[in-house]
């Protein structure tokens, strides 16, 4: 991976990697914290990161550095996601949004990987499994078992409202 | 193949198992018939055979069974297959027919479209401020090859610039004292320094200032004039600042006085007091010290008339005209620049020294306040 690659790479998949790590922490500074990290550890193995291979190589660092970074901080604030404005502008949608989020938390921290890696940035189960160094079965199981949970934390919100 | 009575057990064994070709059976078989009472023994070894029970059989193979296509999916099954569908792991024609099913099915439908709304989509307002951080630039390391000719050329004009600088410093060093001895007074007659050029040394009675006379101790008289010639280059030194160097002048006929038991004052570091009547007191006569500096000065007021012939009066009635050879003058010169230079380079590495100290907090001298330079390293 050359100095252009990798420029280019912050340059495509920072945000993506943010995203996902500070959907997971949700802690803005944390995130910003492992995504250089990983920013970091990739720049310095630089040589033998393939080019191609490179935003799998950024999940994967991101990913093990967010794990690493929960055990160690066991910190998570839960951040106000939205303002009052965009609740006003468009209530129902950010009401489902607001619930699905709130039924993220509620997920433990490797399903919650699975189910962003899934919906964030469409990797197959073989692709999370070698992100987050599951075999693609276990993937299949616990992001299953997360999606199903998801569901019926919508249907019982659904019937308390 | 021949089959024997002694070797039949073999041929009875390869013949239950199987292992025997048809012509070769065939010859077992009319072994047997030809040896009747070896046929019990065949008939026991063919019923030891075991043979497969085929009312064992597995259930529900279709748990074992993989999804190959989409006509599998069923009421019972289905749900594996919404998942699959919502995780975007299907084929497109695997798709279909999972919309198909849900299609005909309501329940399956509105469960579908309830784990459609479980996925998440990207906040792209997210996004990761000041990308900058995160840049880098790669730090290419040039490494300049220097062959040791190119070293032997740089060392080469290196020496030439130190000998150089070397020479200049004594030569401006020379110039000033030289200057200095002539004085600055205006129509002051400066003659270059040739060998063999002599000047008389004048002494005077008051101040008392002594000069032995001595023509046994013509060279020992001579380094004592150049020791005050260098006493009196400090002193006026302050007081010559605007003098220009120049190349080694000498004034002609500059009055000099020596005191030829002053040798001793040489040891002594202590600065030489400049009028101070003082400094020959208890020193009796055999040990007077020069008032060059007076005497100087007024041969700096009064050019024209030391230009003339310059008389030496012995303060003791012990008169001594002295000849101060250019050789003297130019060890004047040395004893004179050789103290400031010390002093200017002392100086100089102080701060130098200081200056390295400071910044990197590593002690340059050593226990007795020695600066120790060494250490250039070159990479080939």
């Amino acid at each position: 991976m050359t100095e252009r690659e990798y420029n280019e790479c912050v340059k495509t998949y920072a945000d993506n990697v943010y995203r996902f790590i500070v959907k997971n922490l949700r802690h803005e500074e944390d995130a910003r914290d492992v995504v250089q990290t990983a920013f970091e550890k990739m720049w310095r193995n630089r040589e033998e990161v393939d080019a191609q291979r490179s935003k799998s190589y950024l999940f994967t660092v991101a990913y093990h550095q967010m794990i690493d970074h929960i055990r160690k901080v066991k910190r998570i604030h839960l951040k106000e996601e939205f303002s009052e404005g965009s609740k006003i502008q468009d209530r129902p949608a950010n009401n489902l949004k607001k619930v699905l989020e709130e039924a993220l938390g509620r997920l433990g921290e490797t399903q919650r990987s699975l189910v962003l890696l899934k919906d964030y940035e469409g990797y197959s189960y073989e692709e999370i499994g070698q992100i987050t160094g599951l075999s693609e079965s276990q993937v299949k199981v616990y992001l299953h078992r997360a999606r199903v949970q998801l569901k019926d934390y919508l249907v019982k919100i659904e019937n308390v409202i | 193949m021949n089959i024997t009575r002694h070797n039949y057990e073999e041929y009875f064994i390869l013949y239950i198992d199987n292992e025997l070709g048809s012509e070769e059976r065939h010859q077992v078989e009319s072994f047997v018939q030809a040896n009747a009472d070896l046929k019990e023994e065949l008939d026991w070894l063919l019923q030891s055979r075991l043979v497969a029970d085929d009312s064992l059989v597995f259930d529900n193979k279709e748990q074992l069974m993989k999804i190959s296509d989409a006509e599998s999916i069923k009421t019972t099954n289905y749900e594996e297959w919404l998942l699959l569908y919502t995780d975007n792991e299907l084929t497109a024609e695997q798709k279909t027919t999972v919309e198909k099913f849900a299609a005909g099915h309501p329940a399956i439908q509105e469960e579908l479209d309830l784990l459609q709304k479980t996925k998440f989509e990207p906040e792209q307002a997210l996004v990761f401020h000041n990308k900058e951080l995160l840049y880098r630039k790669e730090e290419k390391v040039r490494v300049i090859a220097i062959s040791w000719r190119k070293i032997a050329v740089a060392a080469a004009f290196l020496l030439a610039i130190a000998t150089t600088a070397f020479f200049m410093i004594n030569r401006n060093a020379g110039g000033v004292s030289a200057e200095i001895a002539a004085g600055n007074s205006p129509g002051e007659k400066i003659l270059p320094v040739k060998p063999g050029k002599s000047t008389n040394v004048t002494t005077d009675q008051n101040p008392p200032m002594a000069a032995k006379s001595s023509e046994t101790k013509m060279g020992r008289d001579e380094t004592i004039i150049n020791e005050l010639l260098a006493i009196r280059d400090k002193k006026t030194a302050g007081k010559e600042k605007n003098s220009r160097p120049s190349p080694l002048l000498i004034k002609e006929d500059a009055p000099v006085v020596a005191d030829n038991n002053s040798v001793k004052k040489k040891t002594n570091d202590l600065p030489e007091p400049k009028y101070n009547p003082n400094v020959n007191k208890g020193m009796g006569e055999d040990n007077p010290i020069a008032k060059a500096d007076i005497i100087i000065d007024e041969s700096l007021t009064n050019s024209k008339e030391n230009i003339q012939a310059p008389v030496v009066t012995p303060g003791n009635s012990q008169s001594l005209n002295h000849v101060v050879t250019v050789a003297s003058v130019e060890s004047i010169d040395d004893t004179d620049a050789a103290p400031g230079k010390k002093n200017k380079l002392r100086g100089f590495f102080r701060k130098v020294t200081r200056t390295f100290e400071k910044t990197t907090n590593i002690k340059a001298t050593d226990d007795e306040d020695r600066l120790l330079l060494g250490g250039l390293a070159i990479k080939l």
